[in-house]
């Protein structure tokens, strides 16, 4: 995958479908390391330690339908060509947490791409999840949550749109 | 700003209203694979797609998409199922957003399956 948004995506879906209720994204760029750090954090099912140790095998998945297995893999992968690194913490009923970092100026760095796009397809998409986006880029943050896009949408004719087009303003206008 | 507990308590509140339009079972629902291998293909942008179309459709309240993992085909992502009520389920496959279009315009507004994309 050529853009981090779509492995933010990607990880995101993996909590949905573990059952998480709050998906938290923090996304941190231009701090004084130079690194790019990435952390998704959900309250979903988690993994039991052997599932854990298993996470980044390519092929490896706990799912009974379709193929999978090689999200994480992938994003292993991404993050090691890009001079990075990557930790996972889960624990069975505890959700699970994933972080990843590497130097913002690598050439093989990822680049952010169209965090909007991946919003907009979570808000729309899964309902009764809040899915709570940070950046936080220098000194600047761009905070955003689906949830609260949906409150502020609430009373118009038409919620959904009204919800997707503030997702989209948000998102148009950046950390602040 | 609100809190974690705000959005929690935001998020039970209106759980109702959400819920009765993705349960509703008079809907047209389009269901987008997005897997690591639909998302790899595009499946982002055909999601995306499929929502604005129906938006400018005015279908906001009759047609609902979701989304499901892998579908089982990796090769033909983006995968798409259109169930109309009453209707057999269609299967697109090696969707992209010009034909999230299409399929929205003819099957989903007209009722008349887009053959050129099915499987």
């Amino acid at each position: 995958m050529k853009e981090l948004s779509l492995h933010i995506l990607d990880l995101a879906e993996n909590a949905v479908a573990a059952g998480a209720c709050h998906v938290l994204i923090s996304l941190e760029t231009n701090g004084p390391e130079g690194l790019l750090r990435l952390s998704v954090e959900d309250d979903g099912a988690g993994m039991d330690p052997e599932t854990l140790r298993r996470a980044l095998e390519p092929g490896f998945t706990t799912r009974e339908t379709g193929r999978g297995g090689n999200g994480l893999p992938l994003l292993h992968d991404a993050v090691q060509s890009a001079g990075g690194g990557i930790s996972l913490w889960s624990a069975a009923g505890g959700g699970t947490e994933v972080r990843i970092w590497y130097p913002s100026a690598h050439v093989n760095a990822l680049p952010i791409g169209d965090v909007a796009e991946t919003m907009t397809v979570l808000l729309t998409a899964h309902p009764d999840v809040d899915v709570v986006y940070r950046h936080r880029d220098g000194s600047r943050i761009l905070l955003y949550s689906t949830a609260q896009a949906r409150q502020l949408a609430a009373r118009d004719v038409r919620p959904g749109l009204a919800a997707w087009n503030w997702t989209r303003a948000v998102f148009a206008e950046g950390p602040v | 700003m609100k809190t974690p507990a705000d959005l929690a308590a935001i998020r039970v509140a209106k759980k109702h209203l959400v819920a009765s339009r993705h349960d509703n079972m008079n809907a047209v629902r389009v269901t987008v694979g997005m897997g690591t291998c639909g998302i790899a293909a595009g499946a982002r942008a055909v999601s995306n797609a499929f929502v604005e179309e129906i938006f400018k459709a005015g279908l906001d309240e009759k047609a609902i998409v979701v989304l499901s993992g892998c579908m089982g085909d990796c090769s033909l992502e983006p995968m798409v199922t259109v169930e109309v009520p009453g209707a057999e389920k269609v299967t697109y496959v090696k969707m992209d957003a010009a034909k999230a279009a299409r399929v929205v315009a003819e099957h989903i507004v007209n009722n008349k399956v887009v053959t050129d994309y099915t499987k």
